[in-house]
Formats: structure tokens, sequence, C-alpha cells
């Protein structure tokens, strides 16, 4: 298992919405962050690779998603790290 | 066991989010308290130059975050600084010097090294002559040793064989602003951004390489209608979810986009002609020479990229061309920029073409409107550009075919009078190839790895490392193993980032002074102590006249004394930049002329730079807000007409694909530091090249499939990400990985631009072949 720590900006006057939408996504929790416009990541997915996926496609295109900055990854194991994302599927 | 480790990863994930983005918690993991001490400082990788806090315990740093009191990133950094206390920590890290005996790399002493390095420098200055060696520098090292070792070269050796790796990423950047403002870096500032309500970014994937400031300008987007994004890429890169336009010329085909843009411009009357008639001056180049030009004759030039014509060459439609001048006239626009725009054959052409937009609409030199390069690397602005350590250049804006310049520096450095070659030495390209000519027979490499950043690389590797009878000698100083140190006859490990002192000067003429926290680890030591040895060594064998280095500086605190004083009464002026000041306060931003300036937000504006109020370019005839361009010639920036002319090697039935390379967020340049941070390895652990699904139809390539890449000079060997970001016609690879197989500046082109001599690493002819 892999957690890849993110933050999304996002419009703030749907910000409620979005943050909906995004906690939607499978795998994805999120948190508060200070400005109204951020919403905190933790996403949890099989493997970087699949993390990595779910942040720059389900995740950005998430409508009243303006950007996501991944800040952190981290893996259980070594071989959660290394499953490449065409397995998980 | 699991659920624990993964509480705490996702603790830690959090907290680093935190960290990042913001929230007024105490940050998990490493608890603040626990930490003996936290410093300020500033992180070493791109030109944003974000501030930092280091938490330092037991000799180590425990944790790093973003410095919530800096006053321009305001506590942001990206992934890769979070890592920067595990790659300076990592177990890969050079601890002492290698000597190559037999073709081997062998351990040695720092005493047998120095000895050896001085002794064949000296050999070769003696026998050959001064224009027999080189120094090949970067803009990751700091201001200092780039001051020392150009000091050192030109004044001490005599030679201008003084180069850098911002010629490879930012000398058309350079170009551009001499030629149109007459002296080097960007006028405006961050600050900018919180006022423009247009961006027109060009060439620059700012999401990933300056994610900082990119996140700056989302948020000056947010919530606001009125506030829009144009690019002009050939590449859906990630900034894409918040770009309102889009204009995607042919690769190489932008120049007739931004004349386009001009033309309808001054067509429909949009331009600012009382500023063009107060601060502005039309150039062309005829018959090889510089001629002077009127507004009627630049509006006549612009007649032939009527938006329609510059849809039938650039492939962008012309109602989008006629879209994007209106938006940038109405403003405040701020553009900015990066390797798009520079690595490129015509990329002071390109440039000069982005600030002729800024100067016919008078965006420029108002809150919001600025025309703007960003930097790549964290000292390209204030170690390299700044204190001149390029061939052509002397520091703080002076340069070696002046003769007043050259007796100014010769006079501060107490050199002999005519010591300072009246000629560039070998720009970056050539000294390479110099050197595999054996022309070049000794060459000192600074904190770069030109062994895997070079264009069509493969012939200057060999010319480093190639075994030949009577091969020139390669000394590198670094950090890490590279794929150049594999090259090299000595090898001498390098303090890094933290374990030594100095000052990093980045996009907005901000320096900043990054203290030392840590010791370095083994027998490294600091570059500067290296040159320092080095030329006292060259004094004692009678390549240096005694005296010229040794004993003059102790410490990088030192040179920083003379460094200002080299900057007294040019354009540059940071005397008021104490060492005490640099070490308090959260950088300072030059001109700053005295201890009681608090720097300059924005130059060339009155009421703002302290140069219009005292001194050479004092002017009390302005009223504060106006503008003057007093580095350029008659004080008036150029508005250049540029013919628009294409790449070097547009693609052709052989090699039909049109290659570029650039970077993900994750990782920097070529990997040296960010590939020894597991997590960010991880995130992108091989190699990639983006094909279009038209394309990889055509060639029956799937994502995952291995794809040979080949040019005219060599070939990769990449697995393909099918995605819509490419053009048709054009693939994309990030140049980060050392590998055989993925070394991709095996393919890419050596073609330079005439002017900046900066390499067309963006366009090259290339094809491909699922394999």
């Amino acid at each position: 298992m892999v957690v890849v720590g993110a933050y999304a900006r996002v419009e703030t006057a749907a910000a409620v919405e979005v943050r909906a939408r995004l906690a939607a996504v499978g795998g994805v929790s999120t948190f508060d962050l200070d400005e109204p416009g951020k919403v905190g990541l933790l996403i949890e997915a099989a493997s970087v690779a699949a993390a990595h996926a779910r942040l720059c496609g389900e995740l950005a295109e998430v409508p009243g998603v303006l950007g996501v900055w991944p800040v952190f990854v981290g893996a259980e194991t070594e071989a959660d790290a290394e499953t490449p994302a065409a397995e998980e599927a | 066991m699991g659920a624990t480790r993964r509480d705490f990863i996702k603790g830690a994930a959090a907290a680093a989010v935190v960290a990042v983005a913001g929230r007024r918690l105490p940050a998990q993991g490493v608890a603040p308290e626990d930490a003996a001490r936290w410093v300020k400082s500033v992180c070493r990788f791109c030109g944003t130059g974000c501030g930092v806090l280091l938490a330092v315990k037991d000799g180590r740093i425990a944790m790093l975050r973003g410095d919530p009191e800096h006053p321009t990133t305001k506590g942001l950094v990206c992934a890769k600084a979070l890592f920067l206390p595990k790659v300076v920590h990592s177990p890969d890290r050079l601890t002492h010097p290698l000597v190559r005996k037999n073709g081997q790399l062998e351990r040695a002493s720092w005493e047998e090294a120095m000895e050896l390095l001085a002794g064949r420098f000296a050999e070769a200055i003696e026998r050959h002559g001064p224009d027999s060696v080189a120094f090949y520098g970067s803009g990751q090292a700091l201001s200092e040793e780039s001051y020392l070792a150009s000091r050192l070269f030109k004044g001490g050796i005599g030679t201008n064989n003084v180069e850098g790796n911002p010629r490879l990423c930012m000398a058309s950047a350079v170009g551009g602003y001499v030629t149109t403002f007459g002296k080097d870096e960007p006028m405006g500032c961050y600050e900018d951004i919180d006022h423009a309500r247009v961006f027109f970014l060009v060439g620059s994937n700012a999401a990933e390489c300056h994610p900082v400031i990119f996140d700056r300008i989302i948020a000056r987007k947010q919530g606001r209608r009125d506030v829009l994004v144009i690019a002009l890429d050939p590449r859906k890169s990630p900034i894409q979810t918040n770009v309102d336009l889009h204009l995607d010329p042919l690769p190489g085909q932008d120049l007739a986009v931004l004349h386009a843009m001009a033309q309808v411009i001054v067509g429909e009357k949009r331009h600012d002609l009382r500023f063009i008639e107060r601060n502005v001056q039309f150039k062309a180049t005829r018959d090889g020479q510089t001629v002077a030009v009127s507004f009627e004759e630049y509006v006549e030039f612009l007649s032939q990229y009527t938006p329609e014509r510059a849809q039938m060459t650039t492939g962008v439609k012309a109602e989008k061309i006629v879209e994007a001048a209106r938006l940038f006239a109405l403003g405040p626009t701020m553009s900015l920029w990066t390797m798009g725009l520079n690595q490129r054959t015509r990329g002071v052409w390109a440039n000069n073409l982005v600030h002729n937009l800024h100067l016919i609409t008078g965006q420029i030199g108002k809150p919001g409107a600025t025309s703007f390069s960003l930097t790549g690397q964290p000292n390209a602005c204030g170690g390299v550009r700044d204190t001149g350590a390029l061939c052509g250049n002397l520091p703080y804006g002076r340069v070696v075919t002046d003769a007043a310049h050259r007796a100014e520096m010769e006079k501060l450095w107490s050199a002999e009078p005519g010591t300072i070659p009246d000629k560039p030495g070998l720009d970056t390209m050539e000294l390479f190839k110099a050197l595999g000519e054996d022309r070049i027979r000794a060459m000192l490499i600074l904190t770069t790895n030109p062994g895997q950043s070079l264009p069509n690389v493969e012939p200057y590797r060999r010319a480093m490392g190639g075994a030949r009878p009577d091969k020139p000698f390669v000394a590198v100083i670094d950090a890490f193993p590279t794929r150049t140190t594999e090259l090299a006859d000595l090898v001498l490990p390098a303090a890094m980032w933290s374990e030594k002192s100095g000052v990093f000067g980045m996009s907005e003429r901000r320096y900043q002074y990054m203290p030392q926290v840590l010791a370095p680890p083994g027998e490294a030591r600091a570059d500067l102590d290296v040159l320092l040895d080095f030329a006292a060594r060259l004094e004692r064998r009678g390549a240096v006249k005694e005296g010229f280095i040794a004993g003059r500086f102790q410490n990088a605190d030192d040179v920083w004394e003379e460094m200002r004083e080299a900057s007294r009464g040019t354009a540059y002026d940071f005397r008021g930049m104490t060492r005490a000041r640099l070490m308090k306060e959260r950088g300072i931003r030059w001109p700053a002329p005295t201890e009681q300036h608090p720097g300059t937000a924005r130059r060339y504006v009155k009421g703002e730079d302290p140069l219009l109020d005292e001194g050479p370019y004092a002017d009390n005839s302005l009223a504060d807000g106006e503008v003057k361009f007093y580095a350029a010639p008659e004080q008036r920036a150029v508005v250049w007409l540029r013919p628009a002319l294409g790449p070097a090697e547009p693609p052709d039935a052989g090699y039909p694909f049109v290659l570029s390379t650039g970077r993900v967020l994750e990782h920097w340049h070529t990997g040296t530091m960010t590939m020894r941070a597991e997590e960010l390895r991880r995130a992108y652990p091989e190699a990639f090249v983006e094909v279009h699904p038209v394309d990889a139809m055509k060639l029956g390539v799937r994502t995952g499939d291995r794809v040979k890449i080949e040019s005219r000079r060599g070939a990769a060997v990449i697995k393909a990400w099918v995605t819509e970001r490419p053009r048709p016609g054009s693939v994309f690879v990030p140049f980060h990985w050392q590998d055989e197989d993925s070394l991709i500046n095996r393919v890419t082109i050596d073609a330079c631009d005439p002017i900046s001599k900066q390499p067309e690493y963006k366009i090259c002819a290339v094809r491909l072949e699922k394999v």
C-alpha cells in the first residue's frame, strides 16, 4: 500500500461541493487547510503508479479542481512501490 | 504491524501537506519542540528561492518546512524540497578524493589530489598557454564560489575560458534582456503575480518546474473571472487545467505567433503610443548591421505576420491569436517563460519578441505588468549571470570586450593591467569540442553533470573520458557520483547544501543567505575551500601572481565583501547587502545601494528603483511611477524586428517526429539528488516518452511498450506513455534518468543560438520504433 499526501486548489465559491467530490474518489480522504480554497488530500493506492494515476487523472479532473500538488509519497513495503499500475487494473 | 506502519505513513503524509500547504498546527513526524534549533535557510533546487526552516538535531537535519515568514514564498515549498534532508544525508555521498590510476578511480588523500590538480593545470598553462585550461561551473554553486573561480581564471590565470551550465538554460534570457534593455535580469518581482490580470506563459511548465510560483498564479486566479491565463506552448503540460486560452504552435514556430499578436495590437490601435515615444526605440538587422528604424517601419514589418498568415505557418487559429493579443494589451499582463523559449536556436529573438509585446503596450514597470524570465537553478542569476562567470562577462554587467570594464576589474582584483583577455573565451559547446580535440588540456568542472546534461552528449562524453594518448585532464568537484565523475581523472568530494555557507540569488533579484548547519560527510570540503587551496598551489607554482588570492580571502564572507565592492556604480549596486543583513533578513532584492535601503521590487521605475534617485543613472525629472530604461542605449529599450525563423532541425521524411525534453515535478535536472530520495525516485522510477494517441495508433504502440527514439546522433529506448499532452507529431521525454537506455541527451541536438550560444534542447527530429 502506498500513501500520497497532496493538496488541491479548488474554486473557492464551490469549495464544499468540490471537497465532497474529492472525498468520493475511491481511496481518497480529505482534511482542512487554512485557506478556504485549499483541501488536504490523503490518497491510498496499491502502488505508486496507481496513486500517481489517481492524482493526475481522477482528482485533477474533478470539476472545480484548479490544481493538485503531491508533496509526500510513502510505501509500506518496497514491493508496493514497484507494483506496476497495469497489474492493479 | 501493517496497520501501524500505514498509520505512521499517513501521519507523515498529512504532516507534509500541512507543512507545505499551510495549517496553523504543529507539524507531525518530528515535533518542533524535539528539534534542538530551527534555522532559516533557502531551498537549493529551482530558481524560485523558497525560504525554508531547518530543524537541526544531533548534527542532522531532522526536518524541513516552508518558512511562513518568507516574504515571497510564504511557507510554501514543493515535494523536492521536503526531501532535501534525505538527499543531504544520503549514504551515496562522495566522502574522499578519487584519483584515476590504471583506468580505475582509487581513493587518494586531499594532498595528493590537490597537488595533482594544481600540477596538471600549471603544466598545461606553462606548455600550452592560459587558454589551454578551463572552468565549467554551475547555477547551483554559491555566488562566492562562482565569483572566486571567475576571478582566478580571468584575472589570475588570464583566460576567459570560464563557463557554466546556465549557458544551457538561461543564456537566451540573458541575451534577450541585454539586447532589449541593455542589462541582464528581470525588472519585475513575484508580487506582480498578485496584481496581474493576464498571465502569458510561454514555453513554461510552471506547474511542475516552478510549482510554488504556479500555485501563486492559481491563488491569484482563484475565484476571479477577470484573471486569465494564456499559454503559448506546443505541449499541453500540467499547467493546462488552469489555462483559459491555449496557443499551440508547431514546435519552433512561435516567433510568428508573437509577431502576429503585435500586428493585431498595432493594427487595432491597442498600443501605447505615449509609452513608446518616451521609452522605446526600434531596431533591425540589415546586411549584418544593426540599424535604427521607425515605428512606422515596424508596423510595415508586422504586416507580413497577420493572424491569418501566422495560422498557415504555425497551426494556431487566427482567432486565438487575435484574442490573445487583445487580452495582452488589456493587462496588467505578466509574461513568464522558461526553457521552451530559451533552449532554442532562436532563443534570444524569441525573448526579444516577448519583450516587444510589453514595450509596445506599455505593459511593463507597473504592478502586475512585467516581462519575467523564470530561472531553473537556484543560483544561475546571482551566481553565474551576475558575477559574470561566463566566457564573455565580468562581474555586474561588465563585459570582457570593454576596455574600461576590464580595467575596473583588474584594478579591483589587483591584477596586472592586460591580464584579462579582450576577447570572449570558448562558450560551453565550443569548450567541450575543444576538449575533445585536445586543445583544452585541463578542465575543472564544479557542481554540474555535463556527462549527462550536454546535448548530443556522446562525443562530449568521449572528450571527457575517452582513453587516448596524452588525454586532457578533467577534474570534477561534486557531492555525488554522476555520469560525469565516472569520466573524470580526479574527483573531489564536495560539501553541499547546508554544509557550507554563502549566497543564492534567484529569479526576482533576491539574494538570500544559506547558513552552514551541518558538517560535511567524511573528508568532503566546501567548494570555496577547494578553490582557495587550488589558487594557493597555482600561486606557488608561478601560474598565478603570488598573493592574488592566497592571503586575501579566508572564507566566503571575505569574498562577499569584495563582491559588494565590485557592484559599486553598476546597475546591480548591492553595497547595502551586508553579510549581517543577509543573515538576519529573508533575502534582499538589488539594487540596494545602502544599508538602509530595503531592496527594490521593480527596477527602472521612479519611486522604487534607488538608482533613479542618486548616482550615474539618477533622473529627478521623472515623476513617481514613470519608467526609465537607464541601462539601455539612449536609455530606451529596443523593439526588435526579428525574422520568424524556425528550428535547426525540423522533422522530415526520415525523422518525422519532433523530440522535446523537459522535467517532471518530482525530479530535478539529471536526478543526481532527487533520485537519492526513495520517495521521489519511486514516484517516477523510470523514464517515459509521451506519445500522442494518433501517433501511437500509427506506430502500434501502447502505454508501457518500449520505444526506440532515434535521431541522426543517437538513440534511447524508453517506455511509452500514450497521452494527449504532446501535439501529434511530437514526443516529450524528461531528462532525469541516467541509465544507458534512458540517456535522452544522446538523441538531442547541439545546434546553438548564434547570439546566446544556447543549445536547442527543445526541438530535434527523431523517428520512433516499437521494440
